[in-house]
């Protein structure tokens, strides 16, 4: 069946200009951040320019000796993992539980999910905080990583939600009268089917948690507790104004993510495409 | 291979009655058709026998045991689902193997089984694909292969041929007919496709509004239909029902219809309708066009429709619209006059107020051959 329409080409050469800028506006900054961490440090000011050069791996180096750099990168390393697990394990239950089983008041709960939107991460994080000191949870990276919870398990459930809805509900009983239980149905068929959109659920709460700077700047007091957003704030007043370390460090924020979206990439886009269509 | 018995089976989903106390015996070996227009039951009753949904009230047994409240992998059923329901995540291979994996079976039996009912079903060459690789028809063999590869008690299908085209449903019809004779395997089968029904089923259960209207061979629901619904649904064209009203005469029984009147015996009833109005019943393939001094109706051709070996004429009597299926017949146009001839012992008549037949072939048949054919009591 064919599924483009055909476009005049004036159109196609809009659509493609429109393209070129939206890809220039998002790519810029990431440019940029690139080129500052390999420029060498000592030109850095004196000459700004878009062309990359002189190289030099000298901010990374700084970086990585003069700041706790190392235990930034493993607390959120360890943060987002555990905030990924929890994510998924509840959202996906939660998920199944409400696309499947005969509940009362499924559309608010689904929609209830979307309230955490709507409200600023501060404002959830200072009641959060207050909480979690009130039961000594403050300054661990346990509180850290319930708080990183309340943003990733909403959007976890809507997402796999949709994903659910999708696999016929055939498949399931089909392995049910093939010998396998309820459960077991679901860690047979059910889970497997929905790698693409557990892919994509584990991909965004990794992100979110990874990138995360509101929470961790009230949830943490303790250097040795800091995630890396909120440990590279700290270099600009302790260092001043050092660029060349802070794109370093940005760069090597941002690293894992590539890597994490280059081996997902195919199951992440196939996820959230079979999310959003509705049968 | 099991006989399997449901005994006053009801279904309700809140406060609506899906299935009504439907009770029949499925003999061991036996091809059992449920058919009926969406929504009459049929499938649900199918779940029920599966174990997916739950049954309000009533017991199911398959064999000697009563399955009623076990799980499907306790029954030792397989079924076949409309839409194929395969794992797209597995292969072939791995799909049809997968029920005897998930039982324990040990891998070299899983291998002959799978690659013994690849052969039998001809997709022994598209093991190694996935699923999403294959046609529609490739698709159902793989589903039937799932069932089959289980050696199970009951074969249960749920429209296994509503997603296939024209030419592809008769060539698995034909392979599901084939299947079941070379397994002897019980095997219950929902469709709405009263042709599906009447080529495939040793016995056909004709369901509406979540009840059974009548059990039976096929051509004994075809010629001996309990109730005008049952007339209606069976047979292709469908029924001509015309209304009419009884009338007494020295021959026997006249029933006057607008546009024309039949005489019937008056033995050929079995109970006088509630009122003089009845239900005349006339399959169009029963209607023979003759001389117009030799027919019993005379009527105009107002329509016609060439199917290649026949010919089906739509006409009118008076103020009646009548159907009837001809031989080829290259000549007959709009406008012709013909008369037309029924042989009276292929006339169905029908009480308009409860849709019964008033016939008492119906009647005495169903109480000649009780194993052959149950009838449901309409409830009042």
């Amino acid at each position: 069946m064919k599924t483009e329409l055909e476009v005049p080409l004036s159109s196609r050469l809009a659509l493609y200009v429109a393209m070129a800028v939206t890809l220039i506006y998002s790519f810029f900054p990431v440019y940029w951040m690139l080129v500052t961490s390999v420029r060498d440090p000592k030109v850095l000011y004196n000459q700004v320019s878009l062309i990359p050069g002189p190289f030099s791996l000298e901010s990374y180096e700084t970086l990585l000796a003069a700041t706790d750099y190392p235990t930034w990168f493993t607390n959120s390393v360890l943060v987002a993992s555990v905030t990924v697990v929890i994510t998924l394990i509840f959202s996906v239950l939660i998920a199944y539980a409400v696309t499947r089983l005969h509940l009362r008041g499924k559309t608010a709960i689904i929609g209830s999910m979307l309230l955490a939107y709507m409200f600023p991460p501060l404002l959830v994080a200072i009641p959060l905080y207050t909480i979690f000191a009130q039961i000594g949870l403050a300054n661990t990276h346990f509180a850290l990583i319930l708080s990183h919870c309340t943003i990733t398990l909403p959007l976890g459930v809507w997402l796999l939600w949709g994903f659910f809805k999708q696999l016929p509900i055939d498949v399931e009983q089909a392995a049910m009268v093939d010998g396998c239980s309820r459960l077991g149905a679901f860690f047979r068929v059910v889970l497997p089917l929905s790698l693409p959109g557990v892919t994509t659920v584990a991909i965004f709460s990794f992100l979110l948690s990874w990138t995360d700077y509101t929470f961790a700047l009230v949830m943490i007091d303790s250097d040795d507790q800091k995630t890396l957003p909120v440990g590279l704030e700290t270099m600009t007043g302790q260092y001043e104004l050092r660029d060349g370390e802070l794109m370093a460090g940005s760069t090597l924020i941002a690293l894992p993510l590539l890597v994490l979206f280059i081996f997902l990439n195919r199951y992440f886009i196939h996820g959230l495409a079979a999310g959003a269509v509705k049968r | 291979m099991a006989e399997i018995v449901l005994s006053n089976v009801t279904k309700r989903f809140g406060s609506t009655l899906a299935v009504d106390e439907v009770s029949m015996t499925i003999g061991d070996g036996e091809f059992m058709v449920f058919v009926g227009p969406s929504g009459c039951g049929k499938s649900t009753t199918l779940r029920m026998i599966a174990g997916l949904e739950t049954v309000s009230d009533g017991q199911i047994h398959i064999g000697p045991r009563e399955v009623t409240r076990l799980q499907p992998k306790e029954r030792n059923i397989a079924m076949v689902f409309q839409n194929y329901a395969l794992y797209a995540h597995k292969n072939v291979y791995d799909n049809l193997g997968f029920g005897l994996k998930v039982r324990g079976t040990p891998k070299a039996e899983i291998e002959q089984r799978v690659r013994r009912a690849a052969d039998l079903l001809g997709i022994g060459e598209l093991l190694e694909r996935k699923p999403k690789q294959l046609s529609g028809g490739q698709m159902q063999r793989v589903a039937l292969g799932r069932a089959l590869v289980r050696d199970p008690e009951v074969f249960l299908l749920d429209e296994p041929l509503s997603n296939l085209d024209a030419k592809m449903r008769v060539r698995m019809r034909e392979e599901i007919g084939k299947l079941h004779s070379a397994t002897g395997t019980s095997m219950i089968y929902v469709t709405h496709d009263q042709i599906e029904a009447m080529t495939l089923g040793d016995r056909i259960a004709v369901m509406k509004d979540g009840r059974v209207q009548q059990i039976g061979r096929p051509l004994e629901i075809y010629d001996h239909p309990v109730n005008m619904f049952v007339a209606n649904f069976i047979g292709s064209p469908e029924m001509n029902l015309v209304e009419g009203h009884l009338e007494g005469s020295a021959d026997g029984l006249q029933v006057v219809c607008d546009g024309f009147a039949l005489t019937l015996p008056e033995r050929l009833l079995s109970q006088r309708p509630q009122s003089d109005r009845v239900a005349l019943g006339l399959r169009p393939e029963h209607l023979t066009p003759m001389n117009e001094s030799e027919g019993m109706i005379a009527a105009t051709v107002s329509h016609v429709e060439q199917m290649g070996a026949h010919t089906l004429i739509f006409c009118q009597s008076g103020g009646t619209a009548l159907s009837a299926l001809v031989g080829r017949d290259d000549h007959v146009r709009s406008g012709d006059r013909l008369a037309l001839s029924i042989s009276l012992d292929q006339v169905h008549l029908f009480d308009p107020l409860d849709g019964e037949s008033l016939l008492s072939a119906s009647k005495a048949y169903e109480g000649k051959h009780p194993e052959n054919t149950q009838r449901e009591v309409t409830h009042g």
